[in-house]
């Protein structure tokens, strides 16, 4: 057996595999071939021949004629030579290529002639198709582009160079120069090291161009003197901003979701454990669908106890609770108590009282004005007050005498005539004194109706009504004493006492600083007529505004919402300052990281280390490199089938009669390996790495050892259902071996054309006996 | 003619023959019986070498069998006539093919192989039938075809394996009236494995009786089947009657 493959049949196998292989690759080739014609006659279809157009313009779809139209219009009267075609619509938009003849074919133009069609109708924008041309990518910086734009220019075989979206296009004279001249570039590219530092929003730097310095210094103390080129900016933009966007409305809603504080707690909790809630004295129920529980998920542990919010139902702020194990959908042992806490809740409660209490801010502020005005006529009469306390004083000491002379006439003799002249100056006297208490009073009453908030005043306000309320009905008393004259002893006592009020009303009065009471008042008054101008209507509404805005979430979506924003943020950097440094020479990527690390450790940077830029091909040229990897794919997958089928319909029956021939084996690796699993291995690798190599078939990712390997593995497949597709007779064959036919006349004479019908069955024709 | 000694082979672990000898003088035939599993078919495999013997010799001839090298044996082998129980003919071949397929292994032309071939095939009566395939005769025929292929190389030594075993009882009347011819002709050491025991008895120069891969009974057929020693060949005696 073992001289199967010694012999003859060898040469067999060989013709045939070596026929197979040829042929496949024939077929693999004019399959990819012709993909890549269809292809290719689709791409010109769609943006012309090579080098035919150098920009498009695009247009609205709706306005596409009438566009075209104006610039066909422009074109004549300013760029005469110019060509315009109309292409292909995409998404609504019409493109229109545009042709430049070769003395527009430079920087300027390029630039400029998109710019006079701004202000034609429907026109939305353009695209660089001229070639051949590659695009060096991912510089951010302008002094980096600048840099590459003066050095790039001055590279052989290249036409001219310009700024593109960001990029640095770089335009060859022809084609012939793309490879020789891309290669420069390359090296250029790989002649500088760009270090990347990102500072997250957590960690910004107080001076960025002060760490931009350190780094400049840190980079040539570490890895030696070069040139260095730095460019700072502030912040990122575009997802940057969404980033940062959710992050603060994670801050907002993390701030305003109700806590949860559970204290007391049987067992330690885990972070990210969810439990029950319940409200105390209620009875334990089933946690899903049941309003009166809720499931709150522990989010830290603090030293009082641990965090949770609400993942499901809604809990009331300031509310306590009972806590119980979640077990499957229930509550199950109590764990402890919790309290709630909503922050959204009390700013809503809070934003209600202020609305309420702006509404009533106008109207007090008008009546504190008005009793402040009053307050400050009183202080405008003060004088008269004054007058009017003296000369009642007067009148009191007055009365006071001659009630003394009456007394002292009753107890002396004194004639009757002499006492009645006394007693009717006293009622004279007393009315006289009467109407000066009714001038007194009335300031009284005007300061008690006043305003009452001065401690001064008030204290002056407060003797006067003592004083006033002691004297009434004192007129009827000293009418009593005229009539009578009896006890006079007490009317005089009384008398005293009024005169000594009246005169602690006055040196009150006199003590008082009416000139700052003046001052004050005036100040207070016009801080009364700015209340009355603050535009209070707009902060009602913006009051008003505040609070309807406010979210209307329940507490389980306010926590969901913090759940979705944390798996959006999950995987993002939230960007904050960031220093670009570009640095002449190659740096080791991973001692420049380490280096950036260490000098910034305290603020957790992103760094990445990567040469200046990409080098990305023209969009024909991408299209085509594309359209090759299809062509290429596509050859490959054929290579693959035809490599099966080979396997089938050619080499089953040999593998088949290789698996029945138990002592068919040999030693593979230092281990006794059927031959079958050899042979069908070894062909398949063989078969389908030939084809690939012939027909120029590739597969993404995969280099010549996997398309081996992948080969090899096509073979141990067809091994495996080699029996059910050429099943071999054995009885036959051992009936060949037993006439004495060698092993490769039994193959030809019995195994192979007992076979499938294949390219080894065909060439077997002219070797079998019949 | 034919020597083999101390003939051992296992299967899996099991002994199928141990230490089976026996010897065939020129133009003698010997018939191998016994129970089934007693070790015949492996036994006479054995002697082309279709099954490897763990140890032992054989001698055929000239030629030492076990010492043969692949090309050596093929060549061997073609010295050697091999009728299988279930014919084992070559389907896509018509009788008069695979008649003629032994001489073409030789080397022998192909128009000279065929004629061979005819002839062989009258000589097993089925001029009529060559250019029938398998599927188109019957087993009979068949197992005749297979007869002739055997007998067209001419060999020294005929090996049997039970060629009646899968034909129809009407039928192994045909086939063994043929074999008793082709043994009367003579000239042609014979090895059959066969469960006919008059057959044996009428045809055969020695038997052999073998019980688990051992000889239990080897002498004349006169002596195995009226004079056993061993209760087996009591038992094959029997048949007779």
């Amino acid at each position: 057996m073992s001289s199967l493959f010694a012999g003859e049949f060898r040469k067999d196998i060989i013709r045939a595999v070596f026929a197979a292989v040829v042929a496949a690759s024939v077929l693999a080739s004019a399959i990819a071939y012709a993909a890549d014609m269809y292809f290719g006659d689709t791409v010109s279809g769609l943006i012309g021949e090579y080098g035919e157009y150098d920009l498009v313009l695009m247009v609205r779809e709706d306005l596409a004629d009438a566009a075209l139209d104006q610039m066909r219009e422009i074109v004549r009267e300013r760029y005469p030579g110019v060509r315009l075609k109309k292409g292909i619509t995409l998404s609504g938009r019409t493109n229109v290529l545009v042709g430049l003849p070769p003395g527009m074919r430079n920087a300027e133009a390029i630039q400029e002639f998109p710019v006079q069609f701004v202000n034609v109708p429907g026109y939305s924008g353009y695209g660089v198709m001229i070639e051949p041309r590659i695009e060096i990518t991912g510089i951010d910086s302008e002094a980096v582009r600048e840099m590459l734009l003066r050095r790039c220019e001055q590279v052989n075989g290249v036409l001219f160079v310009f700024e593109h979206h960001g990029n640095v296009a770089v335009v060859f004279e022809d084609a012939s120069a793309v490879d020789q001249a891309t290669e420069t570039i390359s090296k250029i590219l790989e002649s500088y090291t760009l270090i990347d530092v990102r500072f997250p929003i957590s960690g910004q730097v107080d001076d960025l161009r002060a760490a931009e310095n350190e780094l400049a210094n840190a980079v040539v103390e570490r890895f030696g003197q070069r040139d260095v080129l730095t460019s700072s900016e502030l912040k990122d933009e575009g997802m940057g901003d969404l980033t940062k966007a959710l992050a603060e409305m994670k801050r907002f809603l993390t701030y305003y979701a109700t806590s949860i504080h559970i204290e007391d707690a049987q067992r330690p909790l885990t972070v990210g454990e969810h439990v029950v809630l319940r409200p105390e004295g209620g009875q334990l129920q089933r946690t899903t669908g049941q309003a009166a529980d809720c499931i709150a998920m522990v989010i830290s542990a603090e030293e009082s106890g641990y965090r949770a919010v609400v993942t499901e139902g809604d809990v009331e702020d300031g509310g306590l609770y009972s806590v119980y194990e979640l077990q499957g959908t229930s509550g199950g042992s109590w764990l402890g108590n919790a309290s709630a806490n909503s922050e959204l809740a009390r700013l809503a409660r809070s934003l209600d009282s202020g609305i309420e209490l702006l509404g009533g801010l106008v109207d007090a502020a008008d009546e504190a004005g008005q009793s402040a005005r009053v307050a400050r006529q009183l202080l405008a009469d003060y004088g008269h007050l004054i007058a009017s306390l003296t000369k009642v004083n007067q009148n009191v000491q007055t009365i006071e005498s001659l009630i003394d002379s009456a007394a002292n006439g009753l107890m002396y003799g004194s004639t009757s005539k002499q006492l009645v002249s006394a007693l009717k100056s006293a009622k004279l006297l007393v009315d006289d004194f009467r109407s000066g208490l009714d001038a007194v009073s009335a300031v009284a009453d005007t300061m008690s109706s006043g305003e009452r908030f001065n401690g001064a005043l008030e204290r002056v306000t407060a003797t006067l009504q003592h004083w006033q309320d002691s004297l009434s009905g004192y007129g009827e008393g000293l009418e009593a004493i005229a009539s009578v004259l009896e006890d006079s002893g007490q009317a005089g006592e009384f008398l005293s006492q009024i005169s000594h009020m009246t005169q602690a009303a006055l040196e009150a009065l006199y003590g008082l600083d009416i000139e700052g009471l003046s001052a004050r008042l005036d100040g207070l008054i016009s801080s009364l007529d700015s209340v009355r101008s603050v535009d209070t209507d707009a902060i009602h509404s913006q009051l008003m505004h505040i609070r309807e805005s406010l979210p209307e979430l329940r507490d389980e979506e306010v926590g969901r919402s913090i759940r979705l924003i944390d798996s959006y943020l999950g995987g993002q950097v939230i960007p904050g300052d960031r220093i670009q440094m570009v640095v002449s020479g190659k740096i080791p990527a991973s001692a420049a990281k380490r280096m950036v690390e260490t000098l910034f450790e305290d603020y957790e940077p992103a760094t990445t280390v990567s040469s200046l830029g990409s080098i990305q091909p023209g969009v024909r040229t991408q299209v085509l490199r594309v359209l090759g990897e299809v062509r290429s794919t596509i050859a490959a997958l054929v290579a693959l089938v035809l490599t099966a089928l080979i396997l089938l319909f050619d080499h089953s029956c040999v593998i088949s009669l290789l698996k029945r021939t138990d002592a068919c084996r040999c030693v593979a690796g230092g281990k006794n390996v059927r031959m079958a699993t050899v042979y069908s291995a070894a062909l398949g690798a063989v078969i389908f790495s030939s084809i690939m190599a012939l027909s120029r078939a590739s597969i993404p990712l995969l280099g010549p050892t996997a398309v081996f390997l992948l080969g090899a593995g096509i073979g141990l497949c067809a091994s495996l259902v080699a029996e059910k597709v050429s099943p071999v007779d054995f009885d036959e064959v051992m009936a060949g071996v037993a006439i004495g036919l060698p092993w490769h006349r039994i193959m030809r004479d019995i195994v192979i054309p007992a076979g499938r019908p294949g390219l080894l069955s065909a060439l077997n024709r002219s070797e079998a006996s019949f | 003619m034919l020597r083999v000694e101390n003939l051992h082979k296992k299967f899996g672990g099991k002994a199928v023959l141990n230490g089976v000898s026996f010897a065939v003088g020129q133009g003698e035939t010997l018939v191998i019986t016994g129970p089934s599993g007693s070790g015949k078919s492996t036994a006479l495999r054995c002697i082309n070498r279709l099954v490897e013997p763990d140890s032992g010799t054989i001698q055929v001839g000239d030629l030492s069998m076990c010492e043969l090298d692949e090309d050596e044996l093929v060549l061997a082998r073609r010295r050697i006539g091999f009728v299988f129980q279930r014919f084992n003919l070559i389907r896509r071949l018509t009788a008069l093919e695979n008649t003629a397929l032994p001489l073409i292994a030789r080397g022998v032309g192909k128009h000279e192989a065929l004629a061979k071939a005819a002839e062989a095939l009258d000589r097993v009566g089925l001029s009529n039938h060559m250019g029938k395939h398998p599927s188109e005769m019957s087993g009979g025929q068949q197992q005749r075809v297979g007869i002739a292929r055997a007998l067209v190389g001419d060999p020294d030594l005929m090996l049997w394996d039970e060629p009646t075993a899968s034909l129809d009882p009407i039928l192994v009347g045909d086939i063994l009236d043929l074999m008793r011819q082709l043994v009367r002709e003579g000239g042609k050491t014979m090895v059959m494995v066969t469960h006919e025991v008059r057959f044996a008895l009428e045809v055969a120069d020695q038997v052999l009786l073998l019980d688990s891969g051992r000889v239990v009974e080897q002498g004349s057929p006169q002596k195995v089947f009226t004079d056993p020693d061993t209760a087996l060949g009591k038992l094959y005696g029997r048949l007779l009657h």
